[in-house]
This record gives C-alpha cells, structure tokens and sequence, in this order.
C-alpha cells in the first residue's frame, strides 16, 4: 500500500507544490494559491483512487495520467508566473486561467446551452433521417447500387465548405448551422450504415425470413440490430464531425455559444478567455464523448 | 396408425436446382422425386457440396426450384412459412436477442394476439423442456454451441410448427454434447402427440440411422438421390442398445459402402 504512493505523480505533485510555495513570482498577477488548491483538490482524487481502486493496472494509469496533467500545469507555472519565460499577452498565467472560468462560468454555460441545442437538433436530426434512408436503400439491392455512386461524390465534400453557402441562403444564423452540421453528420452515418446493411450475414437474414417475418419487423428488428455496430461507427464519425462544424459555424456567424466565445475574445486579443473557452469546450466534449461511449457499450452489450 | 397409411405431407416432383442463367449454369439438384410422410423422420446424408442444404433450402421456401415442384399438404411451396420450423448449424439465433426474446421473436410472428406475458411463460416453458431453465437472460455469445442449438430447438418447438427442417444443426457441437442433443431431439419427437414430419440433414452417417425412420443418401457428384434405407428399430430408441446391434453395424456399413462407391465412380469420371 505504501509503495503504491511512490508513484511518478506524486514525485511531480511535490515538485509542483516546492515550486508553488518557494520559487518566487515574477508576474506578480499570477501570485496567489490558485494553483495550489488545483493541485492539491487533483491530489485528494488520485489519493482516493490509491485508496479504494484494487486492480492494479487501473491505479497505474490513472496515476501516469495525473502525473502528466501536473507536468502540464507545473510547466504552465514555471514558464509563465515563476521564470516569465514567455510573452504575458499570449500566455497568461495559469491563475488569470482559473479566475477568469470561475468569472464566465455563467457566461460559458450560457454558450453551452446555445451550442448543445444547435448541436442535439442538426444531430439527431441527421441520425433520423440516414438511419432508416439507409436501411431501406441497403436492402432494395437496385437503390444499393443507384446510390452508392451518389454518396462516393457527395459524401466526400468536406462539409465546412457548405458554410458560407449556407449562411447565405438560409434566413437566420441558426438555421444555416443546423443544416451545416446534419449535412456534417448525415453522410458518415449514412454511408456506414449502408455498408452495415448490405454486409448483413445471409445466414441472419435467412433465419429471419424462416420465421416469415414481415418488411418491417425485418427492417428494423433483424436489420438494424445486424447492422448496429456500423451504425454505431459512423454515429461516432458523424458526432466528432457535428463538433468540428458546430464551432466553425459559430465562430464565423453566431452571436451567442462556446465557438463563438472564443472568436469574440480573441478579437480583443482576451487570451486567457480564449484558453478558458478552449479548456472548457474541451470538458465538454470529454462529458459528451463519455455519456455516448456508455451508450455504446450497453446498446452493443450482446457481442460477446 | 402405421407408417404406411400416413399420408405424405412434403411431396418433392422432379426437383431441380442450379445457380446460374444461361450457359452458365451449374447444377446442384438434378430431378428430385421424394415424398415424406406426416410424422416421419427422415434423414439425408451426403458428402459436402452434394446439395444437402439447397435441398432443405428449397424446403424452407428460401430458394425457388429452378424446375419440378415442392408440395407441403398438397400445395405448393411458394416461400417459407411458420407450419415449418428451421434449425441451422449457425445463427438460427439473433445474436442481440436473449434466448428468451429469440423464442418469444419467433411466437410473435405465428401467434399475434397472445399476450406478452403468455408469451414469456410459454418461451420459459420451452427453454426448461431443453434443459435451459433459468438461462432465458442470457445471451447467445454467453451460452456455448450446444446451448445454442437447445435454445434453437426450443424455438422451433414453441412454435409448434407441423414440419421441423434442420440442417446439421449438430455438426458444429463438440461429441459429447451433440450425443446430448440427439437424445433432446429423441425425447422431444417422440413426447409430442403427434409426431412432427422431420427432415434432418446430416453428414454424419451414425446420426442419421440413429434418429431417422428412413436415411436418404445423396450423391456426390450429380445432385440425386443414390439410394435409401428403411432404418427399423423400436421407439422409443435407447442409443447404447442401438449401436451395439447387428442390424446397426450392417445398415452402417451398406451406407458406407454406397459412398465408397458413388465416390470412385466420381473418381473415375
């Protein structure tokens, strides 16, 4: 148990802590315990998971992954706050950071519900309408091979070049980044679950179609399960995809969400709300990605 | 009643089948005349590739003759149909269904108006008939090959269809637990009040005198029937006492022998 506290993390959090306490500031806005309350709130996790984690294996990673995010924060400081090695404009210190998040907190979550709800709308609305297109055409064998040629043009468009296009004919801002990410969405989720359909074993199909099953119930009770894990992949490709859209699209028209958070401040030149609006978008995605991987493993639960 | 007076309940005229258009065909299933009585078990052995499984296909109503007729009760089989229940070798089961919902899938579709709580009773029922009480939650990737197949069987049985086609549905089980499946089937057949009209295809030579109350051999090289034997012990069938016999190792050996010889006529062009 004791050995297990020698770990690289904990080498570098007193190294953090040493330099916080006792290498004087040189800029002086970045002075302050900001960075040690972090450091010390990040410690009293990994020592929980030291405490209470068994598997091995899994106290190790998280413990190479705290080492690595006290480097980071410990590089930050030296560089910045202590040694003033770096341009004050461009890399603020790391507690102007944490002040000014606690600050906008507000004002982010304001953007959040902005972003999430363009997002969840061009999404979901791309997942509605390719999912069950694409089970359809997949199993009508003459559309299959009418539209594959289509979606090899289509499909490889990068989407982003929809944007200015976008915005010029459609009527509000809103509308224009909805449509840019469903149109972002639509084709990975499309193609792959095309591909899924058509690569449904035969065997699957023919046990379904002894048990007499109507088109229904074979479309979406046999098909689509079969096909799920492609759904699935080209649902992953499509959401990375809506992310990438959805914060260009505000960061070039929008009046209100995270995308266009960052732009507006880094047209003041506001950098440490730039690197505020990086960190949390960056959080925010982390919670997406990990709610959708849960959803993935349970509706996937039947592969062996 | 006696075999004999039975009726015929699949009826095969001159069944032809090959892939293919044209010039370009290539035949599987070359003028098949066979008729199988309603209770009978009737199993159909042959090397791969002699067109054993398009032959329990086109009984299925999966794959259209390309010539001849099939009649199930005097009609024509025009595609498949929950009156006949299917075991395959592989994926007879849907992989994301739990073996409970694989078994109330299949009563939904022949009996619609049951209620969803009949329905699971009547599927728990069948999976404790195959020795699977309590499995019903599990799915197909946590049950082993032969607790896949009992799950199968146990479909087709809730199901309660006239005729049950099975193709190999056994070969891909390890011995032991195939010997246990056979005996399942055995007991299963033999339990009902009226015996289900049985086709069983099969490479395996044992298994197929063993279950069957006539064997058919196919030919390895033309797409037809070779010859076939009436196979006559009492049922219900005791397997030790079987495969110790006289009659068992002769009905053996005539089987063996046909191979060997439809297999050097091949050989020898």
């Amino acid at each position: 148990m004791v050995k297990r506290f020698l770990s690289p993390a904990n080498l570098i959090f007193l190294l953090l802590i040493a330099t916080v306490l006792y290498v004087p500031a040189r800029r002086i806005e970045g002075a302050g315990t900001h960075v040690l309350r972090l450091a010390l709130t990040m410690e009293a996790f990994y020592v929980l998971v030291l405490v209470a984690v068994k598997d091995r294996r899994r106290v190790q990673t998280a413990g190479d992954v705290t080492a690595i995010l006290y480097a980071a924060l410990f590089a930050w400081d030296i560089a910045t706050t202590r040694l003033n090695l770096l341009n004050p404009m461009l890399f603020p210190t790391p507690k102007a950071v944490m002040t000014l998040m606690g600050l906008d907190l507000g004002e982010l979550s304001k953007g959040l519900v902005s972003s999430v709800r363009l997002l969840l709308a061009g999404y979901l609305a791309a997942v509605a309408t390719a999912v069950p297109l694409a089970l359809v055409i997949g199993w009508r064998g003459r559309l299959y091979r009418a539209v594959t040629p289509v979606t090899r043009v289509l499909g490889p468009i990068p989407p982003i070049v929809y944007i200015p296009y976008a915005i010029a004919i459609l009527p509000t801002f809103t509308m224009s980044s909805m449509f840019i990410i469903f149109i972002g969405a639509f084709w990975p989720i499309f193609i792959n679950t095309l591909n899924g359909v058509f690569t449904v074993d035969r065997r699957i199909v023919d046990s379904a179609r002894a048990l007499n099953v109507g088109e229904g119930t074979m479309l979406f009770k046999v098909i689509l399960p079969a096909a799920l894990p492609s759904v699935i992949a080209g649902a992953n490709i499509g959401l990375v995809l809506s992310f990438i859209l959805l914060t260009a699209a505000e960061m070039i028209g929008a009046t209100s969400g995270l995308g266009w958070y960052v732009k507006y401040f880094s047209d003041f030149a506001d950098y440490g709300r730039v690197i505020v609006g990086i960190i949390f978008i960056g959080f925010v995605v982390t919670a997406i990605t990990f709610c959708v991987d849960r959803l993935e493993k349970w509706l996937l639960r039947w592969r062996g | 009643m006696s075999a004999e007076e039975r009726p015929d309940k699949l009826v095969l005229n001159h069944v032809s089948f090959a892939y293919g258009r044209g010039r370009e065909t290539v035949p599987v299933l070359d003028g098949i005349d066979l008729a199988i009585r309603e209770g009978e078990f009737l199993s159909v052995v042959g090397p791969s590739g002699c067109g054993k499984s398009t032959l329990l296909s086109l009984l299925a109503g999966l794959t259209r003759p390309t010539g001849g007729t099939i009649l199930l009760d005097g009609r024509e089989v025009t595609g498949p149909g929950v009156e006949r229940g299917i075991v395959f070798q592989h994926y007879s089961l849907f992989p994301w269904m739990t073996a409970r919902a694989n078994i109330i899938f299949g009563l939904k579709q022949v009996r619609s108006r049951m209620s969803a709580g009949e329905m699971k009773a009547l599927a728990d029922r069948h999976l404790e008939l195959v020795g699977l009480g309590g499995l019903g939650g599990k799915f197909p990737s946590q049950l082993s090959g032969g607790m896949q197949q009992r799950v199968a069987i146990a479909r087709a049985y809730a199901m309660a269809p006239d005729v049950l086609l099975m193709d190999e549905p056994f070969s891909a089980v390890d011995t032991k637990n195939r010997v246990a499946l056979q005996e399942l089937l055995l007991r299963l057949w033999d339990a009902g009040e009226t015996r289900k009209t049985v086709v069983f295809i099969t490479h395996d030579i044992d298994e197929a005198i063993l279950l069957a109350d006539r064997v058919v051999v196919m030919s390895a090289s033309n797409g037809s029937i070779l010859n076939e034997f009436h196979i006559p012990f009492e049922r219900p069938r005791r397997r030790t006492a079987v495969i110790r016999g006289e009659t068992y190792v002769r009905m053996r050996n005539a089987v063996v022998d046909l191979f060997h010889e439809d297999e050097e006529k091949v050989m020898n062009g």
